[in-house]
């Protein structure tokens, strides 16, 4: 699996990977950096990258989402970043470079995902697919209150439109959606500088009522 | 982000002299605008309140997505780094592969012997002493499908499972006898990951025989 998967330069490097497919949307030279300090971990530090990963894998699940085609599952893909993480995660020299480094590494597994997608032989046997396009187990929820699944149906209807979203815009937008990130930390993530993620959250927002009330009308 | 935006960021309208319109509502959304944010804002809604509606229903879209995100992405709580040590053995055993290849073997027979009579086992069954050697399972998997999750889940975890395909592949599907549904034939794909010694191409000659050839690639395929 590796052989097809051009994952960045781990050892602190910010040198955006060589495919295109991994160029940056936009790096300018006022990019906020995090504080960096040197990491060595060694492939048997498992404890210390298990706490990085931690303290990043929610965010990288949302960048999942944001890439993934429909029918993969955000934890499957995510065990593929872990997987990567265990392999590969020593080589990352400077703390810094983490974030960064995941963001691509996500990214990429995501476009794998996609590019298997499309060769991949239907037959189904599920026939609620259409409903279920994630192939994961239905929600089995019992009866709740009306608001509650309306709540809930308009909120899944929403996700899937932000999927409709330009890539530029997608990304930052379902960051934000992460508790606890800003707009310094998306910045840092995505290697733009925190004002230009402030913008597209803006125009993504607005994009995203737009196609909202066009689906409505329609 | 600090409470204080200052009016010459990004996001302005050409020309103007702070941040567009969305913007400043995408900053009450995330709960950074600041003093002078709101300035701008009861500026814009003296000429027009429908500001005020548009920043409640950016409100509301954020609170939606949000649990959206929040959902789908819950998972990711649930999944730890799978354990590197596999790999580790493996890599270990294929430098001393020939000089331990007869220990390994006889060594796999030995646990294979005594973990089948485990399952199995009688209540007297005397197994003291190769208690480290034999995997603690709570209770042995009584239904195929519990044995399936059991190696699903454990084969995430060493990392030899990479993934189940949602797909199956029907081979053959037939009206139940019964007249209850059907009977169907089906792969279930589950993509596995592994180390090898050496990679092999067959090569088929005129007479029908695979004849291995060694390589040092073999061009991947999709998974299915």
């Amino acid at each position: 699996m590796d052989d097809r998967l051009n994952y960045p330069q781990a050892a602190g490097s910010r040198r955006a990977p060589d495919s295109e497919e991994f160029a940056p949307i936009e790096r300018a030279g006022d990019v906020e950096d995090e504080p960096s300090y040197p990491l060595s971990l060694t492939p048997s530090d498992h404890d210390e990258l298990q706490k990085l990963w931690e303290e990043n894998r929610r965010w990288v699940a949302a960048l999942l989402l944001a890439h993934k085609p429909r029918w993969a599952e955000v934890d499957d893909l995510l065990q593929e970043v872990a997987a990567t993480l265990v392999s590969k995660g020593h080589e990352i020299r400077d703390a810094g470079a983490l974030k960064p480094w995941l963001r691509t590494v996500a990214t990429n597994v995501a476009r794998l995902a996609a590019r298997r997608g499309k060769l991949r032989l239907h037959g189904s046997l599920d026939a609620a697919e259409e409903d279920n396009p994630t192939g994961g187990p239905a929600d089995t929820t019992e009866l709740r209150p009306v608001q509650a699944v309306t709540q809930t149906e308009e909120a899944s209807r929403l996700l899937e439109l932000a999927k409709q979203l330009p890539d530029g815009y997608r990304e930052p937008l379902l960051l934000k959606s992460v508790q606890g990130l800003s707009y310094r930390q998306i910045g840092h993530i995505l290697g733009i500088p925190e004002t230009t993620v402030e913008t597209r959250i803006a125009r993504a927002r607005k994009q995203l009522r737009e196609l909202a009330e066009k689906t409505v009308s329609s | 982000m600090n409470g204080s935006n200052p009016t010459t960021r990004s996001g302005q309208v050409p020309g103007g002299e702070g941040p567009d319109r969305e913007v400043l509502i995408s900053r009450v959304v995330d709960g950074v605008a600041g003093p002078s944010d709101w300035v701008e804002i009861d500026l814009i809604s003296a000429g027009d309140q429908n500001v005020w509606r548009e920043i409640a229903q950016a409100q509301r879209d954020k609170q939606l997505l949000d649990f959206a995100v929040g959902r789908a992405t819950a998972a990711a709580d649930r999944i730890d780094l799978p354990e590197p040590a596999p790999l580790v053995i493996i890599r270990r055993a294929r430098m001393g592969a020939v000089q331990w290849a007869g220990w390994a073997a006889a060594a796999a027979l030995a646990v294979a012997m005594v973990i089948v009579p485990k399952w199995n086992a009688a209540p007297n069954t005397n197994t003291a002493g190769l208690s480290n050697l034999i995997p603690t399972f709570d209770q042995p998997p009584t239904s195929p499908d519990a044995a399936l999750d059991n190696y699903l889940s454990r084969g995430r975890e060493t990392g030899r499972v990479v993934r189940q395909l949602p797909d199956f592949v029907v081979l053959d599907s037939a009206p139940a006898a019964d007249g209850n549904g059907y009977d169907v034939i089906y792969l279930r794909q589950i993509v596995e990951r592994a180390r090898v010694d050496s990679l092999n191409k067959y090569k088929v000659d005129d007479a029908g025989r695979k004849t291995p050839l060694p390589v040092t690639r073999i061009d991947s395929l999709s998974p299915l």
